[in-house]
């Protein structure tokens, strides 16, 4: 009798403890997302290494987290959706602040099977190169786009696009207010973590005794027990223990398997055995999704590689993202990307932002790439933007401009500007004398030295105005800074040790 | 004695302790009428703070432009997210004496300010100028967002009206600290040309006419001195530069209380004719300042 009367007060204690690490890691990737500060973008980088989709899309199968994500599933259930997943913590927040209102409900939640479905469609889909379902389903990248709307309201601009891309996002929390953790139900990592937890021997328990008061499933934010039935779905349980609350103790954690009086209920069997044949399944296709692509498509830029043009020149065919540096190629980028937005939140211009692809792109309408700056790949969990040095991120071009000298205030109205050449940082453009108007200079553009980083676009105050950028089809290295080694007119510097007045 | 009476008096004997212990700068200004002092202070031969300790005693000290509680604001150039090395920006050390300076003539602030023009954070850090701004208690104002700008009335030839920085508004001193650079479009960029970094909008003066919206700028502040760091100039390729080709050792300083005077002398050490930079001309031509620099009392020091 003495274990019975201390294991609740464990329990709680256990519960209590990881809903504290869980809302910590929460707190975490609030705070990553949204501070854009250099410190919260080291920590970014760390905490997007611990969400193995994201990881996987990069193609890591062999990675820490992947493996540990497996392996806790594998020994007792969805571990990696208790504490790591931001998604997950942030609806049961939402949930347990609700309840407390008096708002949110708790009770038995049998979700449809099309969720399976839906896991099915994003693997496939992943697979055949129309990741889309998969980027909108993706829990890391739901949280990344949400967090980029909150950032965008509280910064006091927040494009209807950035909204409408997060919708699901505020669907999803609308939700979990009244009903709880229901995207877990949905979401195509949860479903495969939680398939893989079939052959978990260890997890939560109804044990004989129980009087199926229901107390256990209104405690529940994830809706897996079964009062009645005095079953819990291991599929779906998160491991919170705020069912072992039970007041008789009924309710713990152990060996799985031993339901009501001992024996295996057959509806228990029955379920097992059907998603252990499916967790091999879809657990492995939702691993393996994006890289049997990655082995299907080579590097992904092959067919642009066999065009045998010069890819890095502008092209006439429809207009492409301009990918942030580091990105390579349209292939390499979108076989990579997982759409979690971490190198949105990490761009320090705030010009990196998420497109119609879901896929971040670089935007210069406000701001232009910043020369030093390599913020966007050094937070890329995947690879999808490769980590560049500065001075490698310094040569390499995503786009090329191009200078429509008639549209030039200086050609235009006879004005002195160099607004362009005094922002581009590899001196393509530099400024020389104009014939037609002695003392004035027009800009000069030395195509080759060019990076695509915009600055020209965004500082040029013709209008029209007079540069247009276009991305290129595969990033490339550039010979960096334009040596000066010719007399652009400039007086000579006086010849006198004395001042020259 | 009640509390009224004792705060009164405690307030008289503060004033006139005041009076007597710190009237250094006072007595400096009073003097400057009687006492004839340079319009023009060009330094050659030293470092560049070595060279402002000497020239700013030459015009009269500190004190003849700052007061006791009274706020500066110091304008360099520090808009580059370049290093030292690359004189894009003013030397750190010589901001940082500028600021020592005014904190010892009894600045209540003294504030560094400029819109960079790259991301403003890795400009400060490269620039070198806010950590060394910040070691002599000076404050580096934020001024990468349009909340901290003011719309404020013109009146010039091209420019009506342009959002300048609200720590302009509030100062009392405004010390303009340019370092002498090529600037391909402004021709040279000196004091003047550094003064665009007070505003919000750069891009206003560019489309309005870019060398009449410098000068125009001066009617709405300024500046009460002007240091211009001659010490390494871009002789080409500016205002950014970049090799050190473009770099050219002049290890000269120049102060002057006249934005056009200084101007004028320091893009002469460019090889510049006088009157040949047009937003300089068109300062001297509105009476903001003189360029003919033989009719004034120039001092010229080599250390």
């Amino acid at each position: 009798m003495a274990k019975s009367s201390t294991r609740p007060r464990v329990y709680k204690a256990v519960a209590a403890a990881r809903l504290c690490v869980a809302l910590g890691v929460l707190a975490l990737f609030v705070f990553a997302y949204l501070s854009g500060s250099g410190g919260g973008n080291r920590l970014l980088a760390l905490l997007m290494k611990s969400q193995f989709t994201s990881v996987l899309y990069g193609h890591g199968v062999a990675s820490i987290a992947v493996a540990a994500a497996v392996f806790s599933s594998l020994l007792a259930g969805r571990v990696f959706c208790s504490v790591i997943c931001p998604m997950g913590s942030l609806q049961e927040a939402f949930w347990r602040i609700s309840r407390r209102l008096g708002t949110g409900a708790g009770g038995r939640v049998r979700p449809w099977r099309a969720r399976y479905a839906v896991t099915l469609a994003a693997c496939v889909g992943i697979i055949l190169s129309i990741p889309q379902l998969a980027l909108v389903v993706d829990p890391i990248s739901l949280f990344g786009r949400g967090m980029t709307a909150v950032r965008a309201l509280r910064d006091g601009h927040a494009p209807s696009f950035t909204l409408l891309v997060s919708a699901p996002f505020a669907v999803i929390l609308l939700i979990s207010l009244f009903r709880g953790r229901r995207f877990c139900d949905w979401c195509p990592a949860g479903i495969s973590l939680g398939l893989l937890s079939s052959f978990a021997p260890l997890g939560m328990r109804i044990s004989a005794g129980c009087t199926s008061c229901g107390l256990c499933e209104k405690k529940c934010p994830t809706g897996c027990v079964d009062s009645k039935e005095k079953e819990i779905d291991g599929r779906r349980c998160v491991l919170c223990l705020s069912c072992a609350d039970c007041p008789g103790g009924f309710i713990g954690f152990g060996v799985r398997g031993a339901s009501k009086s001992g024996q295996i209920g057959r509806r228990y069997f029955l379920s097992s055995a059907g998603s252990k044949a499916a967790a091999l399944l879809f657990g492995a296709l939702y691993a393996t999704g994006a890289n049997i692509r990655h082995l299907f498509r080579g590097r992904g830029g092959r067919a642009l590689r066999e065009t045998g043009e010069d890819s890095s020149r502008a092209y006439d065919g429809p207009p492409l993202p301009i990918l942030p540096p580091g990105g390579r190629n349209v292939g390499h980028y979108s076989s990579r990307c997982s759409g979690c937005q971490a190198c949105v939140a990490a761009c320090p211009v705030k010009i990196l932002k998420a497109s119609g692809r879901l896929r971040p792109s670089l935007d210069y309408t406000e701001d232009y790439c910043q020369y030093s700056c390599v913020e966007c790949g050094r937070v890329c969990p995947t690879g999808a933007i490769s980590s560049l040095d500065v001075e490698k991120k310094r040569r390499t071009r995503v786009a090329l401009s191009n200078l429509s000298l008639n549209r030039c205030v200086v050609t235009a109205k006879g004005q002195a500007c160099g607004a362009c050449a005094e922002v581009c940082p590899t001196r393509a453009l530099r400024m020389i004398p104009f014939e037609n108007a002695p003392g004035l200079t027009i800009p000069a553009f030395d195509e080759p030295y060019c990076i695509g980083c915009g600055a020209c676009l965004v500082v040029c105050p013709a209008r029209p105005v007079a540069f247009s950028l276009t991305a290129v089809r595969r990033q490339s290295e550039t010979p960096g800074i334009r040596p000066t080694d010719y007399d652009e007119g400039l007086p000579r510097l006086p010849e006198t040790d004395d001042f020259p007045f | 004695m009640d509390r009224r009476e004792f705060i009164k008096k405690t307030a008289a004997i503060g004033i006139g302790a005041g009076l007597l212990f710190l009237p250094k700068g006072l007595r400096g200004a009073a003097g400057a009428a009687a006492q004839e002092y340079p319009d023009l202070v060009a330094l050659r031969g030293g470092l560049p703070e070595a060279m402002f300790d000497t020239g700013i005693k030459k015009i009269g000290g500190i004190g003849r432009f700052v007061r006791k509680g009274q706020t500066v604001v110091i304008k360099p150039n520090m808009s580059w997210d370049v290093s030292p090395g690359n004189p894009a920006n003013t030397s750190p050390a010589l901001v940082a004496q500028i600021a020592r300076h005014c904190r010892d003539a009894g600045a209540k602030r003294v504030v560094i300010l400029d819109h960079s023009i790259e991301y403003w954070e890795n400009s400060r850090k490269s620039s070198g100028i806010g950590e060394a701004a910040e070691g002599v208690g000076a404050i580096y104002a934020p001024a990468e967002k349009e909340g901290y700008y003011q719309k404020v009335p013109v009146g010039g030839a091209r420019l009506k009206e342009t959002s300048i920085h609200e720590s302009l508004l509030e100062c009392d001193v405004l010390i303009s600290a340019p370092v002498l650079k090529h600037h391909g479009g402004a021709g040279v960029s000196i004091s003047a040309k550094n003064l665009m970094g007070c505003v919000w909008n750069r891009r206003e003066y560019h489309s309005q006419g870019l060398q009449q919206c410098i000068s125009d700028f001066l009617r709405v502040r300024k500046p009460d001195l002007n240091v211009v760091d001659a010490y390494r100039v871009i002789t080409r390729n500016g205002p950014r530069g970049g090799s050190p080709s473009d770099v050219a050792d002049l290890g000269s300083l120049i102060i002057s209380p006249d934005v056009v005077a200084a101007d004028t002398a320091a893009s002469m050490m460019l090889g510049r004719k006088q009157g040949e930079i047009e937003h300089i001309r068109l300062a001297a031509e509105i009476g903001l300042g003189r360029m003919d620099l033989a009719n004034l009392k120039i001092e010229r020091i080599t250390l």
